[in-house]
């Protein structure tokens, strides 16, 4: 079939049915014309089976009154005209369908040509007679006619009673055919409307179906629902057509849609690692500032400290000497910029000036302890994250203590990580402190830092950078909420961990003692 | 579409196939009819008149049905008219005279001793119509061949029952028929002859009552009734009219007198039969109008082919009891 032949085959089928539909009606109208037709043709024949046998009847009395008046005065004209109407009489007696039935009616009418015959003859007979003026012969022919008359016109009697009984009893079954016939059309005809009233709900069914279901499933995508399944039609015409189209046009919207989405988790993804250096920044910024605020004015008091180092080594004092020195390292690591990465080896030397300052400062009231690995990898971290650590387990968690205090910092490896530990045996993190403390470490990830923790961290630190900053920075940096845990019990201590990844070769390098 | 709809259209569709079959076929039944009138798939070859006369014997009746069984196995038509030869002279005459001018093939009609009569059979004798008399005859005619009972025969198989089954000295009512009196004469003559014949053999039995049941008569319930009530005498009834016998036997049932006048009747119509089935009458003579009506077109169809046939032809008689009954009838 071809393109536009397809494209067509729904209007054809609407004629079609149409078409289909006039036939069949217009057919049921043609046969009951028939049925009519036929009864009144039927019914005609019955009713005029008589009347050539009247008509005979007729001419053969016409034929009497030509003999009784020729007889009566033997007029030539009327003899002529006797000829003539015998002759025609003959004719037509001859031309009749004399063929036996086993009915009453033809056997009359059988009776009734043998009479009319013998009439002709027996008026011959008369004619002749009175043409030779045989008185005696004639008298008895024209009697014997007039007697042969009166038997046909019995006959004719006969025959149009038989013919009107017969016709009656045809008339009957007839009636009671034509009545079984009614019966039979009017079931023919009300299981044909029945048929065309299935046939028609069908079709409508066939022919709107599709286009219900296309309805809905336009309704549908109006809604949203742009995955909805479209009935699958196989006939190649206009429903077919339409179909097709709106599937084509359904998958193009969707791949628009597809594509907005995709662009927009893009530009989300964008917004979102652009939000998050903005917020990196402003940690570093703040950390800054916090830094810039602890050093007040630091190169003059690292030039202080390197002018006391002399001092002490013209005085020998080494302790005093040893004690600023490494007073001078934690001042230089402090002020280094905290953007920048270092290894943890950097960050561990200037734990161990910070270590030792503390020694000094609270004797016997703490105890620290550096527990590495040998060799010890060396990977890159940002700085500034272990001093806040320890300061903080010192300021906080082994505030109260007078003795028996101690900070442990504990450094291992596995599984492609570098694990480092803070742990103190101080009072310890409240559960809801803690978990205020890492959801604002998670900032970076979920919601800015809180202002009121921050306002904390300022106040309490001594050098300014506080707990949610390192680890803020710390999942920041390397991009995983889950690089720095907290274990605390109240009262028992408190331990921090994070992880230093150690895939790349480049971040770090071996230390053999760190 | 659904199996359920599928299933409901198939059934409507075959419904509207078989109502348009069907309606159809009636159509051209009504058609066939209206077109090809006369219906008859076969046609007759020739045809003959038959005049019987105007009664009410269910004899008569038996005979016309024998006669139209037998003819339409030869291809006969045979054309039935009403012969009012007991009722009306003229017009009986002037009916035969009608059908020898509509020049049948053959004529079967009841004899009969008027002189006109026998002058009509004798001019379609010369007319080449072949002349059948049954029943009775007009032994004084040129027609070519009787069927009918010989009446002695019946009377005297009559009177050997009544002889067999009447106390000695019973008095003895007989009936005739008389459809046409100028023929039956003869024949009921023959039948009383014969009677007398076996009442002679012995004993003192006797006929004293004698009607005859003409058509212009009183009904046949009126002679059975005045012989039944007005000749206690009578113990005997014997009627040559089964119409006759069975009005005697509905009269002795409405007068409670079953079982004291013995009634013989003749033919066998199942009314009769029922009457001989239940003992109310004592037997009946068969004429065999079956065999009347074979033989009679055995007759006219042999005349027609060869112009040749017995000028007499007895269908036989049987008597049948109550006993024997049981039997073939014919």
């Amino acid at each position: 079939m071809t393109g536009k032949a397809s494209r067509h085959q729904l209007r054809t089928r609407v004629f079609l049915f149409s078409v289909f539909s006039t036939l069949v009606l217009g057919m049921a109208s043609l046969y009951n014309q028939l049925n009519s037709k036929i009864y009144l043709r039927g019914m005609t024949r019955i009713l005029e089976r008589s009347r050539p046998y009247l008509e005979l009847q007729d001419q053969t009395i016409t034929l009497g009154n030509l003999l009784e008046t020729y007889l009566s005065t033997k007029n030539y004209s009327t003899l002529k005209e006797y000829w003539t109407r015998s002759q025609n009489l003959y004719t037509t007696v001859w031309g009749l369908d004399r063929t036996l039935t086993w009915d009453r009616s033809s056997l009359l009418r059988e009776d009734l040509v043998e009479l009319i015959q013998s009439y002709l003859h027996a008026t011959e007979d008369a004619i002749n007679a009175k043409r030779g003026r045989d008185i005696p012969a004639y008298t008895a022919a024209f009697g014997r006619s007039e007697r042969i008359l009166g038997f046909i016109r019995q006959t004719t009697a006969d025959l149009i009673q038989a013919d009107y009984l017969e016709g009656s009893r045809q008339g009957q079954l007839f009636a009671d055919q034509l009545a079984t016939l009614q019966l039979f059309n009017i079931l023919m005809l009300l299981s044909l409307m029945t048929l065309g009233v299935i046939l028609g709900f069908w079709f409508s069914g066939r022919l709107t179906g599709p286009l219900s279901r296309l309805a809905r499933s336009a309704q549908q995508i109006a809604e949203g629902n742009y995955g909805v399944g479209i009935a699958p039609y196989r006939r190649k015409d206009e429903i077919g057509l339409l179909t097709v189209t709106f599937e084509t046009m359904r998958n193009a919207i969707v791949r628009n849609i597809e594509e907005l989405t995709e662009r927009a988790e893009i530009e989300n993804r964008l917004m979102t690692e652009r939000l998050d250096n903005l917020r990196i920044k402003n940690l570093l910024k703040v950390a800054e500032l916090h830094a810039l605020q602890a050093q007040v004015n630091p190169h003059f008091l690292f030039n202080t400290l390197n002018t006391g180092v002399q001092l002490a080594i013209l005085e020998d004092a080494d302790h005093t000497r040893l004690y600023i020195e490494h007073l001078a390292d934690v001042f230089r690591h402090n002020i280094r910029t905290l953007d920048r990465l270092i290894p943890l080896s950097g960050e561990l030397d200037s734990i161990d000036s910070y270590i030792y300052i503390m020694r000094i400062r609270f004797a016997d009231r703490f105890d620290f302890r550096v527990d590495l690995p040998s060799p010890c990898p060396d990977p890159m971290m940002p700085a500034m994250i272990l001093q806040p650590l320890v300061e903080n387990a010192i300021t906080h968690g082994l505030r109260d203590r007078e003795s028996g205090g101690w900070v442990e910092i504990s450094v291992s490896s596995g599984d492609g990580w570098l694990h480092l530990a803070v742990t103190d045996n101080g009072a310890g993190i409240a559960p809801e402190r803690l978990e205020r403390i890492l959801a604002a470490g998670d900032g970076a990830f979920e919601a800015p830092a809180s202002d009121a923790l921050a306002d904390e961290d300022i106040s309490r630190k001594s050098n300014g950078i506080g707990l949610t900053n390192v680890i803020s920075r710390m999942r920041l940096h390397f991009a995983d909420p889950d690089i720095v845990t907290i274990e605390s019990q109240p009262g028992r201590g408190t331990r921090i961990r994070f992880r230093l990844p150690l895939a790349e070769k480049g971040d770090h390098v071996q230390s053999p003692d760190c | 579409m659904k199996p359920l709809s599928i299933a409901l259209t198939g059934c409507i569709l075959v419904l509207f196939l078989l109502a348009s079959a069907m309606s159809v076929r009636y159509l051209m039944d009504i058609a066939a009819s209206g077109s090809s009138l006369p219906m008859a798939s076969t046609h007759p070859v020739w045809r003959a008149i038959v005049l019987l006369p105007e009664t009410h014997d269910p004899f008569y009746r038996q005979v016309a049905e024998a006669l139209e069984k037998n003819a339409r196995r030869h291809g006969l038509a045979l054309e039935f008219r009403p012969l009012p030869i007991a009722q009306d002279r003229e017009i009986a005459l002037r009916t035969l005279e009608l059908a020898i001018t509509a020049r049948p093939g053959g004529l079967i009609i009841p004899g009969s001793a008027n002189p006109e009569y026998v002058r009509l059979i004798n001019q379609a004798v010369a007319s080449q119509i072949p002349v059948i008399t049954l029943a009775t005859d007009s032994p004084a005619s040129k027609r070519q061949t009787f069927v009918g009972t010989n009446g002695f025969s019946l009377g005297l198989k009559a009177g050997e029952f009544i002889e067999q089954n009447s106390a000695d000295g019973a008095r003895i009512g007989v009936v005739l028929s008389q459809p046409d009196p100028a023929a039956s004469d003869i024949y009921n003559q023959s039948i009383l002859a014969g009677l007398a014949q076996a009442l002679k053999r012995g004993g003192q039995r006797r006929i004293t009552e004698t009607r005859n049941d003409r058509p212009e008569a009183p009904s046949s319930e009126e002679i059975t009734a005045d012989l039944i009530d007005n000749h206690p005498e009578i113990s005997v009834l014997f009627f040559t009219s089964s119409k006759d016998a069975i009005a005697a036997a509905q009269h002795l049932v409405d007068q409670n007198r079953v079982g004291q006048v013995l009634i013989i009747g003749v033919d066998d119509p199942p009314e009769l039969v029922d009457y001989l089935r239940k003992g109310i009458i004592a037997a009946t003579i068969l004429r065999n109008p079956e065999n009347i009506g074979r033989l009679s077109i055995d007759s006219l169809v042999e005349l027609r082919a060869s112009n040749n046939s017995s000028s007499f032809l007895d269908p036989g008689i049987r008597l049948v009891t109550r006993s024997s009954l049981d039997l073939p009838l014919r």
